[in-house]
């Protein structure tokens, strides 16, 4: 592995490039999938696993121990919005196109299952969605209640009210699994 | 009936990365290294309400009489125009270029296409179909499109045909198509909404943003200008 200094541009990472360094190598390659996952699109989810370590690069407050869960959390937030500016870039885009009808491969489409959990999850409250998908992905109580800056003891009840929101919304827009 | 956690755990648990997917950490290393080099944009924030004043005083009667301008800036014209021929456009002038969707597929020879991997090149995506006459006008363009420009164009075919490459094989071997063509997968329709009638072509420039969409035949000559804009 190169030196920090010629590979990540240390000088601008303080005030731990080494750690930081040691920190992509051991987490590019989860904070990438992750965020495939949510948005199916592997060359964007690169572009995203970037932004997120350059978060990181700029918040030394986030670097240290913690310094994994908390490139998870971003990583999940920033597919979530992505996934919501698709979502609000096909309204535009669709708003004038009202009267058309669906073509046949669109409408196989939509019947997708995976098409159907990432709209329910990009129409849902951000925080619900986050809390989601970071509890499905193995976050603790204490990490979920960090991440989203919520009393230990209030996780339970807003993780319960999170997962009847999203079958709210999935049912509403597909009927009942 | 599974309860509400249960559900919740199904659904996510669908969720899964494209097939195929592996991260390159050393291409994601240059960027991040252009990234952190790159100078803060925030300026852009401070710029975008003097511009906006700036237009509002351009528009007002008063100012206008003064610097003699007559004409209204904009016409109702032009905004019908603009609104029924160039939505998308106008997405983009508020939105910016949308980025296409990444989406991998395996062509005639079985070769797995992935269209992020053509990054740093022009590529014109072309949703087609054998049974669609104008989209068969504008293959032998494309293939003269892609001799004149290999080293900096790429064209890749989409077809739409519902029998798959029982169509789309002897057609592209008997007018010897030069470029990558796909069969449409279930997801792409729902990536590329914009597309609502055949032959459409997307112009993505070397960053893999759209460009231009062009819902339609268009010219050989109007393809090539397009190409040479972005070149």
């Amino acid at each position: 592995m190169n030196a920090p200094s010629d590979t990540l541009g240390a000088a601008r990472l303080a005030p731990a490039a080494s750690d930081f360094e040691t920190l992509f190598e051991t987490h590019y390659e989860s904070i990438a999938r992750a965020i495939a996952r949510v948005i199916h699109d592997n060359g964007r989810a690169e572009e995203l696993a970037v932004e997120a370590f350059l978060k990181l690069s700029r918040n030394p407050n986030a670097q240290g121990d913690r310094a994994g869960g908390w490139l998870h959390r971003t990583a999940i937030r920033v597919a979530l919005d992505e996934l919501r500016r698709r979502a609000r870039r096909a309204r535009y885009e669709g708003l004038l196109v009202w009267a058309r009808s669906r073509q046949p491969d669109e409408l196989f489409s939509a019947a997708q299952e995976q098409g159907r959990v990432r709209a329910a999850l990009a129409a849902m409250s951000p925080r619900h969605a986050e809390l989601l998908l970071l509890r499905h992905d193995g976050a603790s109580y204490e990490e979920l209640a960090s991440s989203l800056d919520i009393h230990p003891a209030s996780v339970g009840t807003t993780l319960s009210r999170a997962q009847q929101a999203f079958r709210k919304e999935y049912t509403k827009r597909y009927g009942e699994r | 009936m599974a309860n509400d956690r249960e559900f919740v755990d199904k659904s996510l648990g669908s969720l899964n990365a494209p097939e195929g997917f592996s991260p390159n950490a050393a291409h994601a290393r240059i960027r991040l290294q252009g990234r952190t080099a790159a100078p803060s944009r925030r300026w852009l924030w401070g710029a975008v309400p003097v511009t906006a004043a700036l237009l509002v005083m351009l528009s007002l009667p008063a100012t206008r009489a003064m610097a003699g301008m007559n004409e209204p800036p904009v016409s109702m014209e032009k905004i019908h125009f603009y609104l029924m021929y160039h939505w998308h456009s106008l997405v983009a002038l508020v939105h910016g270029p949308a980025r296409a969707p990444d989406f991998t597929a395996v062509d005639a020879s079985g070769k797995t296409v992935r269209l992020s991997d053509y990054r740093g090149k022009v590529v014109l995506l072309n949703f087609w179909a054998t049974w669609c006459a104008p989209c068969k006008a504008e293959v032998p363009w494309f293939v003269d499109l892609q001799n004149t420009y290999k080293g900096d164009l790429v064209v890749l075919g989409v077809s739409f045909d519902e029998d798959g490459w029982n169509s789309v094989r002897p057609f592209i071997e008997e007018r010897r198509v030069n470029y990558p063509v796909v069969l449409v997968s279930p997801e792409l329709p729902e990536q590329y909404r914009m597309i609502e009638s055949l032959p459409a072509t997307l112009m993505i420039d070397r960053d893999g943003r759209i460009q231009g969409t062009h819902l339609g035949l268009a010219s050989k000559a109007q393809y090539e200008a397009l190409i040479r804009e972005r070149l």
